[in-house]
């Protein structure tokens, strides 16, 4: 029996050292982000995951450039992500009525709460609604939405060789 | 609610960030504490680790009070006072191009996961100058796309600018009493909901912090040069050519004067970036143009680029 122990201690200890990852739940703090199959800059997206999705780290080694996740909300959602991509910071994921919230309902949600209602307060300050309305139609133009494989191209068509000319 | 009660609540809630967060908004802005690599770690970590600067920003950003979505409300209104003051220019060939290179960059670089991504686009005017407010909106103007010769001397630009954005230079220039402030008002219970009028006023300096940086005082001489050295970084890591860096600054050089307008008033002299850029790209041998990069390079940019 104290063998057992001292053995199942000495695994811990062993598996601790080793590096060997403990999942832990965490959730995404930013609109959306992609999840590749490799954790290299150039993976391929299989998917992604939106805001306040809770997740599970399968591989969340310290200074890494991607973490592995697995998301807990939908099924078949596993690869790797950018760390600061999520946060163990909890973001409330159901109204009063404990109904689920959408993206959407969240961001509703949070507008015009802290800082975001900085933001409203030094635009009505400053007379900039009409430059607000601008900023929001720039962020929403499909123009500044890249994709992996638009960076692809880009590279290729431009001869933009990594390590050399 | 006293200091003694907020410290037992932040206790029982088992939030150790928001103790030495609290700890450190009763001790003053900038202090000297013992505290370990991160705030979210164990007490064992906290209490061992090395002393360093700590101040009330690193602390509201290191515990998660102050978060990419709260940057992104600071960097938003912010970049609406841009766009009033200059006006956005509209070319939709130079903002699909000016996102292509854009996101190549960010891409390569270490950046950490905005809260809505990376948005550049083109200001109406022909001072020569760059932005890069919190949030990553980062905006060229046309004096500066006339400035720049080549996609890799623009994309000298736009990697100085996304090295701002990686380093949160513009959050860094925020008064910290902003933070120290946000920082005792998010302790309390339900403070986003209960204090929201107090947020939001703290959440108006901040920006006008960050509007004040970017429009008339610029970053300190470090700042500025630590961009430069990550630009080159980020060129070189892209693939582009890192002498590109050194190629722009002398033209600014050339062009500017303290006393023009935009760039040239808001940052430092550009001699001392030279000599830091000129560090950062070692002995790397300038790259011959690329015939197809110039191509499309005059293409995207001839709206935005003619006088």
């Amino acid at each position: 029996m104290k063998h057992r122990r001292l053995l199942c201690t000495a695994a811990v200890i062993a598996g601790l050292s080793a590096g060997v990852a403990v999942a832990k739940e965490m959730q995404v703090q930013v609109r959306k982000t992609e999840v590749r199959d490799s954790p290299e800059i150039m993976g391929n997206v299989i998917g992604e995951l939106g805001l306040g999705e809770r997740v599970n780290t399968l591989v969340d080694t310290k200074g890494a450039a991607f973490w592995k996740v697995e998301s807990l909300v939908r099924t078949r959602v596993i690869g790797w992500i950018r760390p600061s991509a999520v946060s163990e910071k909890k973001i409330e994921l159901t109204d009063s009525g404990g109904s689920a919230k959408s993206v959407s309902d969240l961001e509703a949600a949070m507008a015009g709460k802290g800082i975001a209602g900085g933001e409203e307060k030094y635009v009505q300050t400053h007379n900039l609604q009409n430059a607000q309305a601008i900023l929001n139609q720039l962020e929403a133009d499909p123009l500044t939405k890249i994709s992996v494989q638009d960076i692809r191209t880009f590279i290729t068509e431009g001869r933009i060789t990594q390590g050399g000319n | 609610m006293n200091t003694n009660t907020l410290f037992r609540t932040a206790l029982r809630r088992g939030s150790l960030a928001a103790i030495v967060a609290l700890a450190l908004a009763t001790a003053g802005c900038s202090t000297i504490e013992k505290v370990g690599n991160t705030i979210g770690g164990t007490v064992g970590r906290a209490v061992s680790g090395a002393a360093r600067v700590v101040s009330a920003g690193q602390q509201a950003y290191e515990s998660g009070q102050f978060d990419s979505k709260d940057e992104y409300h600071v960097g938003r209104a912010a970049a609406a006072q841009l766009i009033q003051q200059y006006g956005l220019f509209k070319d939709d060939q130079a903002v699909a191009y000016l996102n292509l290179v854009g996101h190549t960059l960010v891409t390569f670089s270490d950046s950490r996961a905005q809260y809505a991504g990376y948005h550049f686009a083109v200001l109406n005017s022909n001072e020569v100058n760059a932005f890069a407010c919190p949030g990553a909106f980062i905006f060229v103007t046309r004096g500066m796309l006339r400035l720049a010769a080549t996609e890799d001397e623009l994309a000298a630009v736009l990697a100085h600018e996304i090295a701002h954005i990686n380093g949160r230079h513009a959050v860094k220039s925020i008064d910290d009493s902003r933070f120290k402030d946000f920082l005792a008002v998010m302790l309390k219970e339900g403070a986003r909901q209960v204090n929201a009028g107090q947020l939001a006023d703290i959440g108006v300096q901040m920006t006008g912090d960050v509007v004040k940086t970017l429009t008339v005082a610029g970053y300190s001489r470090e700042l500025e040069s630590e961009a430069d050295t990550k630009g080159v970084a980020i060129l070189r890591d892209t693939g582009y050519d890192p002498n590109a860096m050194i190629a722009l600054l002398t033209k600014m050089d050339q062009t500017l004067t303290p006393s023009s307008a935009g760039f040239g008033k808001t940052h430092p002299d550009t001699k001392d970036r030279i000599a830091d850029a000129r560090k950062a790209v070692g002995s790397t041998l300038p790259k011959p143009t690329v015939r197809e990069r110039q191509a499309r390079f005059d293409r995207s940019l001839a709206l935005s680029r003619s006088k």
